[in-house]
C-alpha cells in the first residue's frame, strides 16, 4: 500500500513538471509560429495568433520581449508606426534586442511628429556620449531638434559631432546643412508678392520661388489683355465683347495677385517638407546601418 | 486505468487537434480564425497529404471571405509534382477558381491546359470547362469560347435533347458576340472629333463633341474672318485644342468602359446557360 501511494505520488509530480514544461514549450512554439506568420505576410493570420500568444499564462520575460518585438518590427515595415512605437518600447532591457527596439520605436514616433514622446523614449536610453551608441543617439537628439525648429536644443547636439564614427559621420554633415538651410531661408513677403503681381502680373510667384507658374500668369493675363485691347478698338467699350473680355482679364489680374500672396506660404511650406523629409532620411540611415 | 486515461491526450498528434479546432471553427463561420489554424496544422505538419490538406481547408476560408488572390498564393506553397495524386485534379481547380475570381483569366486557360495534359481525372472537368468558357468570354476571344462551350454542353447535358437544346441557345448568343473596341484605335478615330466616340458606341457623345469641335473653331474662324485675329487664333485655338485632344482622351475610356459592360451582359448570359444544366 506505500509503495503504491509512493508510486502514485511520483507519477502526478513528474505530471504536473511535465504541464509546466508543456506550457512554457507551448508558448515558445506559438512564438515560432507567430515568427514564421510575419515571415511569409499572412498579417491576417499573425494578427489572430497575437491575441492568442497574449492569452497565454505563463509567459517568461523573454518571450514577452520576443512578442513584442516581433509585433512592432512587423508593424514598422508595414507603416503602422504609431502601434509600432508602442510594441517595441515595451522590449524591456533584459533583451539584445532592447537598444534596436527603443532607437526605433523613438524613429517612429519622430515619423508621426510626436517628438517629445520620440525625445521622451530617447532620454530612457542609458549610454555614454562617446561610445557609437551614444554617437547614434546624439544624432537622432539632432534631428528631433531640427524638426522641431528647436535651434538652442539643435546646436547644443551638434556641439558634439565629429564625424568619427563611420555609421552617423555623413548624416551630421547633412544635419548641419540643414540648419543652415533652414536658418538662411529669408522670409519673403506676402503683401511684397502681391504688390509684384500687382506691378506685373505672375512676378509675385516668380519672387516667391515659383516661377514655372509665375510665367504661366503673366502669359494667361497679356493674352486676355490684347484679346481685351482688341474689343476695345473694334467694337468699343459698351460693346457686350468688350465687356465679356475685360471681365475675363479682371478676374485672372486679381486671380494672379490672390494666388501670388499666398505662394510664399506655400512655397515655404514645400521647401521645409523637402528639407524635413531629408531630415528624417538621415536618421534612418544610421538606424539601419547599425542594427541590420 | 486513470494513468493510461491521463496519457491518451499526450498521444494526440499536434497537426490532428489543429484540424479538429480548424473544422469546428469552419463549421461555426469563424472563418478568419479557422484559417490560422490550417495554417498551422501545415506548419507543424511532416507529411504532404496533411499538408495538402490543410492548405486547401485554408483556401475553403478564404474563399469565403473573397480573398481569392491571397487564396492563389497558398496554392503555390507546394509544388504541384509533390502533391498526392489524389489532390491535384482538386488543386488545379481551386487554383482555376481562385484566378478566375481574381480577374486573372490568361491564368485560367493555363490552369485548364495543364488539367487537360496532366490530370487523367474527370471529377473537376465540368467545372474546369464552366470556368474556361467563362473567362475566354472575358477575353473576348469568341471563337474559343464556342468551343469550349460546346465541350461542357457535351460533357454535362443529360440527354441528346437537352444538348440540342442548349447547343442552339449557345450559338444564338455567341453568334452575335459583341466586337472588341480597341483603346488606342477610338483614340487615332478621334482624328476625326466625335468618331472616336461613335466607334466606342457612344453616339450621342460623339455628336456633342463634334458640335463642340466645330463651335471652337468656327468661334476662331468668325473672329479672324470679322477683324478680331487676336480673339480669333489664340481664343478659338485654345478651346479647340481642349475640345480636341479632351475628345481623344474620351474617346479611349468610353472604349474600356464599352467592353467591360459588353463582356458583363455576355458572360451573365452564358453563366446562365451553363447553370441549366443541372
Amino acid at each position: 500500500m506505500k509503495k503504491a501511494s509512493f508510486f502514485t505520488l511520483c507519477f502526478f509530480s513528474w505530471l504536473l513538471s511535465s504541464a509546466q514544461t508543456i506550457a512554457s514549450k507551448d508558448a515558445s512554439t506559438e512564438l515560432k509560429f507567430y515568427d514564421y506568420l510575419l515571415q511569409n505576410g499572412l498579417l491576417n493570420d499573425a494578427r489572430l495568433q497575437y491575441n492568442i500568444i497574449n492569452g497565454v499564462s505563463g509567459l517568461t520575460l523573454a518571450q514577452h520581449d520576443s512578442l513584442n518585438y516581433l509585433t512592432g518590427w512587423s508593424l514598422y515595415q508595414q507603416k503602422i508606426l504609431d502601434s509600432s512605437s508602442f510594441h517595441l518600447k515595451n522590449v524591456s532591457f533584459a533583451s539584445p534586442l532592447y537598444m534596436k527596439s527603443r532607437f526605433f520605436s523613438a524613429y517612429c514616433k519622430t515619423f508621426i511628429r510626436e517628438y517629445d514622446s520620440a525625445v521622451f523614449i530617447l532620454n530612457s536610453i542609458e549610454v555614454n556620449d562617446s561610445t557609437p551608441f551614444g554617437k547614434l543617439l546624439n544624432l537622432q537628439r539632432a534631428g528631433i531638434a531640427l524638426l522641431k525648429n528647436d535651434s538652442v536644443g539643435f546646436r547644443k547636439s551638434s556641439s558634439a559631432f565629429d564625424g568619427s564614427y563611420y555609421a552617423t559621420a555623413k548624416e551630421e554633415k547633412q544635419l548641419v546643412k540643414y540648419y543652415k538651410d533652414l536658418s538662411g531661408q529669408k522670409n519673403k513677403s506676402p503683401a511684397v508678392a502681391a504688390l509684384l503681381s500687382t506691378a506685373v502680373p505672375g512676378l509675385g510667384k516668380i519672387y516667391a520661388g515659383k516661377t514655372g507658374e509665375g510665367v504661366i500668369g503673366f502669359l494667361q493675363v497679356v493674352l486676355l489683355g490684347f484679346i481685351t485691347a482688341e474689343s476695345y478698338n473694334k467694337a468699343g467699350i459698351k460693346s457686350g465683347r468688350f465687356i465679356t473680355t475685360a471681365s475675363l482679364l479682371s478676374l485672372f489680374y486679381v486671380g494672379n495677385i490672390w494666388g501670388s500672396y499666398f505662394s510664399v506660404s506655400i512655397k515655404k511650406k514645400e521647401k521645409r517638407n523637402e528639407i524635413y523629409n531629408a531630415v528624417l532620411f538621415d536618421m534612418h540611415i544610421p538606424l539601419r546601418t547599425v542594427f541590420n | 486505468m486513470i494513468c493510461t486515461f491521463l496519457c491518451a491526450p499526450f498521444l494526440i498528434k499536434a497537426q490532428t487537434e489543429f484540424l479538429f479546432k480548424a473544422d469546428s471553427l469552419f463549421h461555426n463561420g469563424e472563418y478568419g480564425s479557422a484559417a490560422l489554424f490550417y495554417e498551422r496544422a501545415f506548419f507543424e505538419s511532416h507529411d504532404v497529404s496533411t499538408s495538402s490538406f490543410a492548405i486547401l481547408k485554408k483556401v475553403d476560408c478564404l474563399k469565403k471571405q473573397n480573398l481569392f488572390t491571397l487564396a492563389l498564393a497558398q496554392l503555390d506553397k507546394i509544388r504541384f509534382d509533390l502533391l498526392p495524386k489524389d489532390v491535384q485534379p482538386k488543386w488545379r481547380y481551386e487554383r482555376a477558381f481562385c484566378s478566375y475570381m481574381s480577374d486573372n483569366f490568361s491564368q485560367v486557360e493555363k490552369e485548364f491546359e495543364f488539367y487537360n495534359v496532366f490530370i487523367n481525372d474527370t471529377a473537376f472537368r465540368r467545372s474546369m470547362l464552366f470556368l474556361e468558357t467563362a473567362a475566354l468570354i472575358n477575353e473576348f476571344k469568341w471563337q474559343e469560347a464556342k468551343t469550349s462551350l460546346q465541350q461542357y454542353i457535351q460533357f454535362a447535358a443529360a440527354d441528346s435533347l437537352q444538348k440540342m437544346d442548349l447547343t442552339a441557345k449557345a450559338e444564338k448568343i455567341l453568334n452575335h458576340h459583341p466586337k472588341y473596341k480597341d483603346p488606342d484605335k477610338a483614340r487615332q478615330l478621334s482624328i476625326m472629333p466625335g468618331l472616336g466616340q461613335l466607334y466606342s458606341g457612344y453616339p450621342a457623345e460623339g455628336a456633342f463633341s463634334f458640335i463642340l469641335n466645330a463651335a471652337a473653331l468656327s468661334f476662331g474662324v468668325y473672329h479672324v474672318l470679322n477683324g478680331f485675329p487676336i480673339t480669333g487664333y489664340f481664343g478659338g485655338a485654345g478651346m479647340l485644342q481642349a475640345f480636341y485632344f479632351g475628345g481623344q482622351n474620351r474617346a479611349a475610356i468610353l472604349s474600356v468602359r464599352s467592353n467591360e459592360r459588353k463582356r458583363k451582359a455576355v458572360c451573365g448570359k452564358i453563366i446562365t446557360l451553363m447553370n441549366e444544366v443541372p
